[in-house]
């Protein structure tokens, strides 16, 4: 499986959420075929039987008291919007009037 | 007087415990040892000197000198969150991040009378392997070869910034990030000690996150006893991090003189891949010598999955780091594209945030996450992924530690290994299988190369066995 520079495109602005422009695009897509001849390296390998491995800890955590332990940091949660108003954050109009 | 700036962390702290030195004076000594290098070098991204200075004149008003680390000045690897300190991760998105929070790591450091000189360079959210991803400049290596009229070498990454100031003694020590090697190779490049302990020894509260299941801090010293000292104001359970674990933390520093006499240390054949430098090949032989002499039995072992854990790492690291780095929007902190709809503002945002390697494991992150490709690229690597944790954990009931080099190569010149991405992602081909599967691992000078650069010996352990590793390494430091 090869990705195309068509498929490069689509995932950028359908899923990862990033404008590309023709150039970036021309070279991401260089770039990400050699990584996909890299990783196309694990096809092979015979994993019948082997459960998928989500973390390096072979213990069960232990769950912390479900309590409230801070609050009322409204100032702090947004001091770093780049834009807020009345405590809230602020972003372009998400509704039309049409 | 000596110059304060080429002591090691526990000169520095004997010194502090006995009176002799002034916090005050240490912090001078650095700020001028900055003020002169920082230009050249560009390890740090943000200097705290003035708050370090008024730090140091308060505790010795008071004439506080206890703690693990009373009064000491350390650097902190930009990607920890410090309270009231810009923290950028060293990227464009967060260039005007200024966390209203403290990491754990950093609380604790700060706790133990560490001082914060400044903020460390690296790779942009840690991903590189040369520091020449960092939206501030690349970092200077400042080891050079026999044949370079300037420093023009990398300092490996992504930890680049604090291996270089510890390397050129603009700090006692400093904190790294290691996702995949990025303690580990840095600390090799610049001829330093770092460790990665075990995943979960230390909590990852606070510090900006790339790959969710392999992220660990750790040291950055001049000396495994420096390693030891600091590791241990590091390490410790946090109710802030369901990954850190409740184990409770050694004394690493009084274990370091213990024998090692009968420890069998394994010998991995994969860990000579083609390509890999003679050199290094010759600097494993004369590490081997060395444990042997120490009184260790050494034995042949096989890794047989070692060869998949790169193409392993680069599925699930950059499928973490995707969904990590999702939170990069615009909307709650960080930089802002404006734009007409909240659609084109994400997209214009991340576009111009985000540098060019980011982007490259952002898209492939997305992508073996996607409908379709999910099972036959991320599933299939946590399968592989399980693999090499196997071959580790059936290798360690015969073996203490394992001993093999931490990179394939020495510090190679700033430019190189730049047009083709994977041939960067191969200086990790010896630091990752660790990562993958969770373990301690460090790596100590080796001396140097045929061209007069630093090379690192690497020793990895069974999981939160740390103090055995420490042990080991001290065995080799001083051999060398």
């Amino acid at each position: 499986m090869t990705l195309q520079r068509s498929d490069i495109h689509r995932l950028a602005k359908k899923l990862a959420k990033i404008h590309l422009d023709d150039a970036e695009c021309d070279a991401l897509t260089v770039d990400i075929q050699k990584i996909m001849g890299l990783i196309e390296q694990l096809a092979p390998v015979n994993v019948d039987g082997i459960s998928p491995m989500i973390t390096p800890l072979s213990e069960i955590q232990p769950l912390r008291p479900d309590q409230i332990t801070d609050g009322n940091q409204q100032t702090h949660v947004v001091a770093n919007a780049p834009q807020a108003r009345h405590g809230f954050f602020v972003v372009p109009k998400v509704v039309s009037a049409s | 007087m000596t110059d304060l700036t080429t002591l090691t962390l526990t000169q520095a702290k004997a010194l502090r415990v006995r009176g002799e030195v002034s916090a005050a004076d240490l912090v001078e000594a650095f700020s001028a040892a900055i003020e002169k290098q920082q230009p050249i070098l560009n390890a740090f991204i943000t200097l705290t000197l003035e708050q370090a200075r008024e730090q140091a004149v308060a505790m010795d008003a008071q004439n506080k000198r206890h703690g693990l680390l009373p009064g000491l000045p350390i650097g902190v690897k930009d990607l920890f969150c410090t309270q009231g300190v810009r923290t950028t991760a060293a990227s464009n998105i967060l260039s005007n991040f200024v966390p209203p929070y403290e990491s754990t790591v950093t609380a604790k450091l700060f706790a133990e009378g560490a001082l914060m000189l400044g903020k460390t360079n690296l790779d942009e959210f840690a991903m590189g392997s040369a520091n020449i991803t960092s939206a501030f400049g690349p970092v200077k290596n400042p080891k050079k070869a026999a044949g370079d009229t300037t420093l023009c070498r990398v300092p490996g990454g992504s930890s680049g910034g604090s291996a270089a100031a510890v390397a050129a003694d603009l700090c006692l020590a400093a904190t790294g990030t290691d996702t995949g090697g990025s303690i580990r190779q840095p600390a090799a490049f610049c001829g330093i000690v770092g460790i990665k302990p075990t995943y979960g020894r230390c909590s990852r509260y606070g510090i900006v996150a790339f790959a969710s299941s392999l992220d660990q801090a750790g040291p950055m010293t001049k000396t495994v006893a420096d390693a030891a000292l600091m590791l241990q104001a590091m390490a410790g359970h946090d109710p802030k991090d369901s990954t850190s674990v409740q184990h409770s933390v050694p004394d690493w520093s009084a274990g370091l003189g213990d024998s090692v006499q009968g420890k069998v240390i394994g010998i991995p054949k994969e860990y000579a891949p083609a390509g890999i430098h003679p050199d290094i090949l010759a600097s494993w032989e004369r590490a081997k010598t060395i444990l042997r002499d120490a009184g260790c039995r050494l034995v042949d072992v096989s890794l047989p999955h070692t060869a998949y854990a790169l193409p392993c790492y680069y599925i699930i690291a950059p499928a973490e780091a995707s969904s990590n780095l999702a939170r990069y929007d615009g909307v709650r902190y960080g930089y802002r594209e404006e734009a007409d709809t909240l659609e084109a503002m994400y997209a214009a945002t991340r576009s111009a945030g985000f540098g060019a390697e980011v982007k490259r494991r952002i898209l492939m992150g997305t992508y073996v996450l996607s409908a379709g490709y999910y099972d036959a690229y991320y599933k299939h690597a946590q399968r592989v992924r399980r693999l090499i944790y196997n071959d580790f954990i059936s290798v360690f009931q015969g073996v203490d530690a394992l001993l093999a080099p931490t990179v394939p190569s020495s510090a190679f010149k700033i430019g190189e290994n730049q047009s083709d991405p994977v041939a960067m992602y191969l200086n990790d081909v010896l630091t990752v299988p660790a990562s993958m599967a969770g373990l301690p691992a460090m790596s100590v000078p080796a001396g140097l190369d045929s061209q007069g650069l630093p090379l690192g010996w690497q020793l990895i352990g069974r999981p939160f066995e740390e103090g055995p590793l420490l042990t080991l390494a001290q065995r080799l430091e001083e051999a060398v």
